[in-house]
C-alpha cells in the first residue's frame, strides 16, 4: 500500500503547497518561533495526509490556515505557555478576512510565478531528471543507465533539487524573518 | 531533525517504481515518526507541482486540421535542449532478445492478437511484427504495416514498439503505429505515449490522446499534430470498415486495395481528386464502386481479378 495517494499529493501541490510560504509569514507576524512554524507546518501537512476525500473542501487556503491555527492553539495549551492574543480566538476575525481576501488571492497567483523561478534554477541534469520520471514513469534506475550515472547520484540530485525548489517555493518574505526574529526575543521573555 | 526529515522524504517521493522490500521499508520509515507522512505529502506534493509546471509547455489544445500538418515542434519537444537523447533511451530499452512471437497478416486479414501481459494487439491488413514479453520490458518490432495497441498498466515492464527509424514507448495507454513506405505514423488514442526517432540526435516528444507524430527520415524530428476525430477514422479498419471523409477517389482506392485481392483500378485520373464521405465495407469494393456508380459519372466495370472505374461517355461534356 501507497501511504500517500497520488491524487492527494496533486492536489495539495496545487491547492496548498502554493499558500505554504503566506501560512509562513502569517505565523512569523503572530510571534511564532522559527523552529515551532516548522512544527506547525509540518504537522498541516500530517494531517493533511489523513484525509480521505478533498473534493469536499471548497476553500484549500483558508482550510490550510484554520488547520494551523488549531494546531498552534494545541501546542500553546499542551506547552501551558501564556497565550498569545494574536494566536487567539479573538484576534482570529482579523485572521479570517486577512487569508480570503482579494488581494491575498492575487499573491497566490504570484506564487506560481514564483514556482517558475523556482524551476529557472534546476540544473539540465535535474530537470531532466523530473522530465524522465514524468514521461511514463521512467524508473530511478532506467533514469540513471540513460544519463550514464549511478542510481544514488540521480537520488541525490532529484532530492536536493526537489528540497531546493519546496524551499523557494515556501520560504516566508524577509521582512517576516525580521519580525519573527523580534518576536523570538518576545516569546523567549515570557 | 526537519532537515533530515524533509530530505529522506525527498528521497522516497522520488523513489520508484517500489518493489516490495522497498515498499516494506517505506512502510517502516512511515510508521517509525507521525511526522513522516506529513513530509513525505509535501515531498510528493512539491514533485507533483515541478512536473506540471514542467511539462504543462508540451500541451497542445487547438485541433489541428489534417494528419499531416505542420506544427511548430518546439513546444512539443521537452524544452530545448532538455529533451533525451535518443542514444542514451535505447541504451535503456536495449534489452536482450530472447523467444518471441512473430506474426504477419495477409492483405485483406485484420488480426486482433491478445497478448499474454493482458494487452491487445489489432494488426491490420499486410503487416508483420515480432512480440517479445520479458520479465522486465514488452517489446514490439513493427517489420511493416499496421497495428494498433492497447497496453495492459505494468509500470514495472514498459511497452516499446520499435518501428525501424521511430520508437514509441507506453506504459498503459492505446496507439497505434504505421510503418510504411513513407515513414511511420504513431497515433495516441488513450493516455501518454513518448516517442522518438531512432537516431541519437532526436528528442523525446510527448503525444497525448488524440495527437500524432509524423517520422519521415531516421534521426529527423517527427511532425506534430493533433486530430482526435481523424485518428479515430483511421482506425475504423479494426472495425472491418473503411471511413471517408472528404478523401479523395485515389485515397480510397488504394485503402480498398490495401485490403482485397480484387483490385480497384482508376483508368481515368480526372477522378482522383473527387471527394468522398462515406463508411463502407473493406471486404466489399463492389459496393463502394457501385456506390460510385450512381453518385458520381463512373462506369463500373466488374471482372474476377478487378473493379475498372472510368469516366461515363455519356457524361463527358
Amino acid at each position: 500500500m501507497t501511504s500517500v495517494r497520488e491524487d492527494l499529493a496533486k492536489w495539495v501541490g496545487a491547492e496548498i503547497l502554493p499558500h505554504e510560504r503566506d501560512l509562513r509569514t502569517w505565523l512569523q507576524r503572530r510571534f511564532v518561533a522559527a523552529a515551532e512554524v516548522e512544527d506547525i507546518v509540518q504537522e498541516c501537512y500530517c494531517r493533511l495526509a489523513r484525509l480521505t476525500d478533498v473534493a469536499r473542501i471548497a476553500e484549500p487556503r483558508a482550510y490550510l490556515f484554520t488547520i494551523a491555527r488549531n494546531i498552534a492553539l494545541e501546542h500553546r495549551k499542551r506547552a501551558s505557555v501564556v497565550r498569545l492574543e494574536t494566536l487567539s480566538d479573538a484576534g482570529e476575525g482579523q485572521a479570517g478576512i486577512d487569508f480570503l481576501s482579494p488581494d491575498r488571492i492575487v499573491e497566490a497567483r504570484q506564487d506560481l510565478g514564483r514556482l517558475q523561478s523556482a524551476l529557472a534554477t534546476l540544473s539540465d541534469r535535474a530537470r531532466q531528471i523530473f522530465l524522465m520520471r514524468k514521461v511514463e514513469g521512467l524508473s530511478q534506475k532506467e533514469i540513471a543507465d540513460a544519463l550514464g550515472v549511478t542510481e544514488s547520484v540521480v537520488e541525490n540530485d532529484a532530492s536536493r533539487s526537489l528540497r531546493a525548489v519546496l524551499r523557494l517555493m515556501t520560504a516566508p518574505e524577509p521582512e517576516g524573518i525580521a519580525q519573527r526574529q523580534a518576536g523570538g526575543s518576545r516569546a523567549r521573555s515570557h | 531533525m526537519h532537515d533530515r526529515i524533509e530530505q529522506e522524504a525527498a528521497e522516497w517521493a522520488m523513489r520508484h517504481p517500489l518493489d516490495r522490500s522497498a515498499q516494506a521499508r517505506l512502510d517502516d520509515w512511515l510508521a517509525r515518526d507521525a511526522r513522516h507522512s506529513g513530509a513525505l505529502l509535501r515531498a510528493m506534493a512539491g514533485l507533483s507541482a515541478i512536473e506540471n509546471a514542467l511539462v504543462s509547455g508540451t500541451e497542445v489544445r487547438e485541433p489541428i486540421e489534417v494528419l499531416a500538418a505542420q506544427r511548430p515542434t518546439r513546444r512539443w519537444l521537452l524544452g530545448g535542449g532538455l529533451g533525451l537523447s535518443a542514444a542514451a533511451v535505447s541504451g535503456v530499452l536495449g534489452w536482450g532478445w530472447l523467444i518471441g512471437q512473430s506474426i504477419t497478416t495477409a492483405r485483406g486479414e485484420i488480426r486482433r492478437l491478445p497478448l499474454a501481459d493482458g494487452s491487445v494487439a489489432t494488426i491490420n491488413s499486410d503487416s508483420q511484427l515480432r512480440i517479445v514479453l520479458a520479465s522486465d520490458s514488452r517489446r514490439v518490432e513493427l517489420g511493416r504495416g499496421q497495428a494498433w495497441f492497447q497496453v495492459a498498466k505494468d509500470r514495472t515492464r514498459p511497452f516499446v514498439v520499435d518501428a525501424g527509424i521511430a520508437q514509441a514507448r507506453a506504459v498503459g495507454t492505446a496507439f497505434s503505429v504505421i510503418r510504411g513506405k513513407d515513414g511511420v505514423q504513431v497515433a495516441v488514442t488513450e493516455g501518454t505515449v513518448a516517442v522518438w526517432p531512432s537516431d541519437s540526435s532526436g528528442m523525446m516528444t510527448i503525444l497525448e490522446a488524440g495527437q500524432f507524430a509524423n517520422f519521415k527520415a531516421a534521426g529527423a524530428p517527427p511532425t506534430l499534430g493533433s486530430a482526435p476525430e481523424k485518428i479515430e477514422r483511421a482506425l475504423a479498419w479494426r472495425n472491418g470498415e473503411i471511413a471517408l471523409e472528404n478523401d479523395t477517389l485515389a485515397d480510397a482506392i488504394a485503402s480498398f486495395n490495401r485490403y482485397n485481392q480484387r483490385q480497384i483500378v482508376l483508368t481515368d485520373p480526372s477522378l482522383a481528386k473527387e471527394k468522398l464521405v462515406g463508411l463502407f465495407k473493406l471486404d466489399k469494393p463492389e459496393n463502394f464502386a457501385a456506390m460510385l456508380g450512381e453518385s458520381l459519372d463512373v462506369e463500373v466495370a466488374v471482372t474476377s481479378g478487378e473493379i475498372r472505374l472510368s469516366r461515363k461517355k455519356s457524361a463527358d461534356r
